[in-house]
This record gives structure tokens, C-alpha cells and sequence, in this order.
């Protein structure tokens, strides 16, 4: 493989996980919960494409329109499930001041109900469907080839971070959400509102979990219940060695594990590849053992009280 | 004078565990009114269960004649009291203006908002300079009066400020005192949390000394200075009022 292909094969992979740690990391810096149900609502956005069946043949449904409509459509569907589960789930808990471990548990569940009712509908059959075919040619360039898929990806993750990263630096509500990471109570002190805020957070984080469905369909065109479990652990690794309720840590975190898996998967020996997960992990492992406060936190920052 | 702020029988628990028990106190509009004791006396649970950050297990608390007790912290921030909480709670990764923004109750970019703006950081000039750079590069006496100036940005009818001097340097202990000085002069109503009873009583119109969760003695500031009784209450010698 040439060094260009596995540059932009390791920058697609980092971007997706870089885009779902984000989703998860802002969620985190509010509520200070881990959303494990991150994973399932990508899993539901891509699922949105068909029509809902247990026959094998997929039958295209969100899917089936053109793109000026499938992509605000799936967008929105993973925004008001992302949303719905908030209001349904964590709100009730909050309200009743509901500690971190509730709020964890209470996500695995909604990640669960999201997985257990694809698989009442669809059946566990993986089904397969085709989006933007167009997007899975190949670019010939200076003789090295690579998928458009790829590149598309790469852009899409660059635009978006910015975009989220200008929202945030600029706006006000963007304001109110960095400062409710930092403290929340500090913020509501201060009358900043703090269903507004969580409200923000998770409608950010619903359109990152929808853009990461249409970008991992089109890549794979493959619709499975389970599909987004390893991507939410994924996006979750990344938040932790990018340091948690630290969003640039994640993005770089996501980004820092997408390139490890990809260089590893090509440089390791043919026999050690089915093992390259464990090499992942492994290192990870490591990293959090010489830093534990993450990869991109100073080794001796203060600890706030 | 009109009340501004009755709190009656307030009772706070840390789960099980009582940290105030049954205080019973006012402070009236336009005045200065200051919380002495020594450490783990109640001061600050009492002072956040105001605000609305902790939930009285008994008791009531009217702001303005208005029920506030259940209200919410936000809410209650809206209503018009202010608190600046002990160890001052800056955002750290926000710039100092981003700190002043978020607090900013205004339209932005209004021009009363500037006004408001402009006064405030009359009072605290150094903010001024500093106003690009993060607010976790300050000093504590820099990030003290950036707590103040940010908790003034909300337009407050009442501020509370929980342990203003502590552990600031002598120089920005009178720097904030007088800024308080200078806002009782513009009539707002001022709740301060102090270690120093010398300082309180030089201070405050009003002064309350609480002791393991309780008022243990209370009076005119006035009344209390040449008391030798008081500061032997504090101390632990004679803890019946
Ligand atoms: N978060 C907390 N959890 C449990 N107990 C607490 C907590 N905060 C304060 N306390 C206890 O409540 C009592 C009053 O504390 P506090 O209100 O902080 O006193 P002060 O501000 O006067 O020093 C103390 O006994 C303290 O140990
Ligand atoms: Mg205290």
C-alpha cells in the first residue's frame, strides 16, 4: 500500500471515531455521563434508510431519496431520537439528581431498547443497502488510488469540526455550553439555563451520530443491530486518552486511535493482523498508565476542586 | 426598610447528616449584613442553599416576599440574587470577557450593556487589561474580582460573596472591600461571608456569628465592636446568645 492510501485510509477511519468521540465528549462535559447509547443511534440513523421489515431484501426507504432530502432526513431522525432519549431518559433523572452511575446505566439501557427493537424489526440478519454509489469509485492520483469514499470522508470530518468548533467559540449558546463543562453549577449560579444547555449538548451530538451513519453506510453499505457498538467504544476511547470533558482531546483522541488501528492493520506482521484490536487496546492501556488524565492534558495539571 | 431576604428555621443536610440546623435570620434592602464563625459553622451550606444549589430540609425562604425555597438555582439567579461562591469558581478555559459574557443579563451588545460593563470594570480595572487572556492565568486576587465583577454582570438586588479574603494577599483583601464599600454606597444589598470578625464588624451594618450549624449570636455591628462576650463566642467560650 502506498504511504498516500494509508495517509487518507488512517485519516477516514480517525475522522469517523474523531467525530463520534466528540459527540460522546460533549455529552460528557454537561452531564458528566459516558452515553453509551451514542452507538445505537448512529445504528438507528443508518436504519432509517430502509423500510422497516424482517424480510432480507432491504428495501430502500430514506434511503431511496435524493440528497438534498435523505441527508437533512437522517440528520434530523438521529437529532430527535438523540433528543427523545434525553427528554425520556436522563431528564427524569436529573430532576431527581440522579448520580453518574444512574445516568450510565440509564444509557446503556436506551442503547439496548435502540438495539433489541432493530432487531424485533429487522431481524439480526445484517441487510445491505447502497447510498451515494457514486461516492464508491476510485481516484487515480499521480498513480496512486484511492476511494472517493475516503477522501469525502476526510472533508466532511474537517468541515464539521470546524463548524462545531466555530459554534462554540462564537456563539452564545456555545458559550453557556463550554462554561457549564467547566462547572455546572457555577453556570446556573449565574442563570445560565441548564435544560437549554444539556437540550444543545445532545442535539449537537444527535446531527454528529447522523452524519457518522451516512458516512459508515456509504463506506460499507452494510446495515447490521450491532453495528454501532465498536464505534461507540471507539468514540469513548478516544474521549479518554484525549482527556475527558476536554473536546479537542477527543477529537484528537478519536483521530489518534482511527490512525493507530490503520497503521497497525498495514504494518503488522500478516499472522499478528486478526490480533490488531488487541495491539489497539493494548496500547491504550499503556498510554492511560504513563497519562492518565489523558494523552493531551499536562502531565501536572492542577486538578480543580 | 423593606426585607429583602427572610430565611426562617432553615435546616440543610448532607444526607443524613445535619450542617445547619434551625437558622433564622433577614437582611433588609440596602443593607450590609456579614456571616462570622470559624470553619464548618454553616456559613457556606447556608449561603448555597440560598442560592439554590442545595435543597433546605426544613424551613422556609422568601427573596422579596417570594417563596424561594424549591426554586431553582437558575431561577433563583434570574430573581435577582447573586451569589459568589467560596474559591471563587472563575471558568478557567474561558478568556476573562468570556467569563463577563456569560454572566451578562443584557442584550448583548446593547448599549446599556456596555454601560453596565464599563462601570464594573471601573471598579475592577485590572480586568480590563486582562480581558483576552484565560481566566485560569489570574491570580486569586485577580480571579476574586473577576468572580465579584462577573456576579455584578447578572444585575443582582442581592449579592452574596462567600469568603471574599480568603487566602487573598492583604492588598486585594481592601481592594475588594472597597469595592464593597462603593457598592453599598450605590444602595446594594450586601450578604458577606468573613472570617475576620474584626473586619466584619468594621464593615457591616448587621453581623450574624453562626457556630456548629446555628446563630449563636447576632446584632448591630455597631453594638458588637467594643463586645468582648462576642469574640469569645466565636472562639467557643460562651456559646449561648
Ligand atoms: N459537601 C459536603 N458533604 C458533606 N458534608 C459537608 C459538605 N460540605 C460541608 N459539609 C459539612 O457541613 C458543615 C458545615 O460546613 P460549611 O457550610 O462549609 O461551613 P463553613 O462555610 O461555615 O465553614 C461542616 O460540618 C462540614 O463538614
Ligand atoms: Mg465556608
Amino acid at each position: 500500500m502506498s504511504p498516500i492510501q494509508l495517509a487518507v485510509d488512517a485519516l477516514s477511519l480517525g475522522g469517523q471515531f474523531a467525530l463520534i468521540a466528540l459527540g460522546i465528549g460533549l455529552i460528557f462535559g454537561v452531564m458528566r455521563m459516558i452515553n453509551f447509547a451514542h452507538g445505537d443511534l448512529i445504528t438507528f440513523g443508518a436504519y432509517a434508510l430502509v423500510v422497516p421489515s424482517a424480510a432480507d431484501m432491504a428495501v430502500p426507504f430514506v434511503g431511496a431519496w435524493s440528497a438534498w432530502f435523505l441527508i437533512p432526513s437522517t440528520l434530523g431522525i438521529v437529532m430527535l431520537a438523540t433528543l427523545a432519549g434525553e427528554r425520556v431518559a436522563f431528564r427524569p433523572l436529573r430532576r431527581r439528581h440522579a448520580d453518574g452511575t444512574s445516568l450510565l446505566i440509564s444509557s446503556f439501557a436506551v442503547g439496548y431498547l435502540i438495539q433489541s427493537v432493530i432487531l424485533f424489526v429487522h431481524t439480526g440478519r445484517p441487510k445491505s443497502v447502497s447510498i451515494f454509489p457514486g461516492l464508491t469509485r476510485h481516484l487515480e492520483i499521480a498513480s496512486v488510488r484511492v476511494s472517493l469514499i475516503d477522501v469525502v470522508t476526510i472533508l466532511v470530518t474537517i468541515a464539521l469540526l470546524l463548524v462545531v468548533l466555530t459554534f462554540l467559540r462564537f456563539t452564545r449558546a456555545g458559550l453557556h455550553l463550554r462554561a457549564a463543562s467547566e462547572d455546572f453549577s457555577m453556570a446556573k449560579l449565574l442563570g445560565v439555563r441548564a435544560d437549554r444547555v444539556i437540550f444543545v449538548a445532545f442535539g449537537i451530538s444527535g446531527l454528529l451520530a447522523g452524519v457518522v451513519s451516512l458516512l459508515y453506510v456509504a463506506k460499507t453499505g452494510v446495515l447490521d443491530s450491532r453495528m454501532g457498538v465498536p464505534l461507540a467504544i471507539a468514540g469513548f476511547v478516544g474521549t479518554v486518552i484525549g482527556g475527558m470533558g476536554n473536546l479537542a482531546g477527543a477529537v484528537a483522541g478519536g483521530l489518534f486511535l482511527g490512525i493507530a488501528s490503520t497503521l497497525l492493520q498495514a504494518l503488522l506482521p500478516e499472522a499478528l493482523r486478526p490480533a490488531r484490536d488487541a495491539f489497539v487496546y493494548g496500547l491504550v492501556i499503556v498510554i492511560l498508565l504513563v497519562r492518565p488524565g489523558g494523552l493531551f492534558v499536562p502531565r501536572n495539571a492542577a486538578v480543580r476542586i | 426598610m423593606s426585607t429583602l431576604l427572610q430565611v426562617e428555621s432553615l435546616g440543610v443536610r448532607y444526607g443524613s447528616i445535619p450542617a445547619v440546623r434551625d437558622i433564622t435570620f433577614y437582611v433588609d434592602a440596602g443593607e450590609a449584613v456579614c456571616f462570622v464563625g470559624p470553619n464548618g459553622a454553616g456559613k457556606s451550606t447556608t449561603v448555597l442553599t440560598v442560592a439554590g444549589l442545595l435543597a433546605p430540609h426544613t424551613g422556609h425562604i422568601r427573596f422579596d416576599g417570594r417563596a424561594i425555597d424549591g426554586t431553582s438555582a437558575e431561577d433563583i439567579a434570574q430573581l435577582g440574587v447573586s451569589l459568589v461562591p467560596e474559591g471563587r469558581r472563575i471558568f478557567s478555559r474561558l478568556t476573562v470577557g468570556e467569563n463577563l459574557k456569560l454572566a451578562k443579563s443584557l442584550r448583548p451588545g446593547s448599549a446599556a450593556a456596555t454601560r453596565l460593563l464599563d462601570r464594573v470594570l471601573e471598579l475592577f480595572p485590572i480586568l480590563r487589561e486582562r480581558y483576552d487572556g484565560y481566566a485560569g492565568l489570574l491570580s486569586g486576587g485577580e480571579q476574586q474580582q473577576l468572580a465579584i465583577a462577573r456576579a455584578l454582570l447578572t444585575q443582582p438586588r442581592l449579592l452574596i460573596v462567600d469568603e471574599p479574603s480568603l487566602g487573598l494577599a492583604p492588598k486585594y483583601v481592601d481592594l475588594v472591600f472597597a469595592a464593597f464599600a462603593h457598592l453599598r454606597a450605590e444602595n446594594m444589598t450586601l450578604l458577606i461571608v468573613e472570617q475576620s470578625i474584626r473586619r466584619a464588624l468594621a464593615f457591616a451594618d448587621r453581623v450574624y456569628l453562626l457556630r456548629s450549624g446555628a446563630i449563636v449570636r447576632h446584632g448591630r455591628a455597631a453594638d458588637l465592636r467594643g463586645d468582648a462576650d462576642f469574640e469569645s463566642a466565636y472562639f467557643g467560650g460562651a456559646a449561648t446568645p
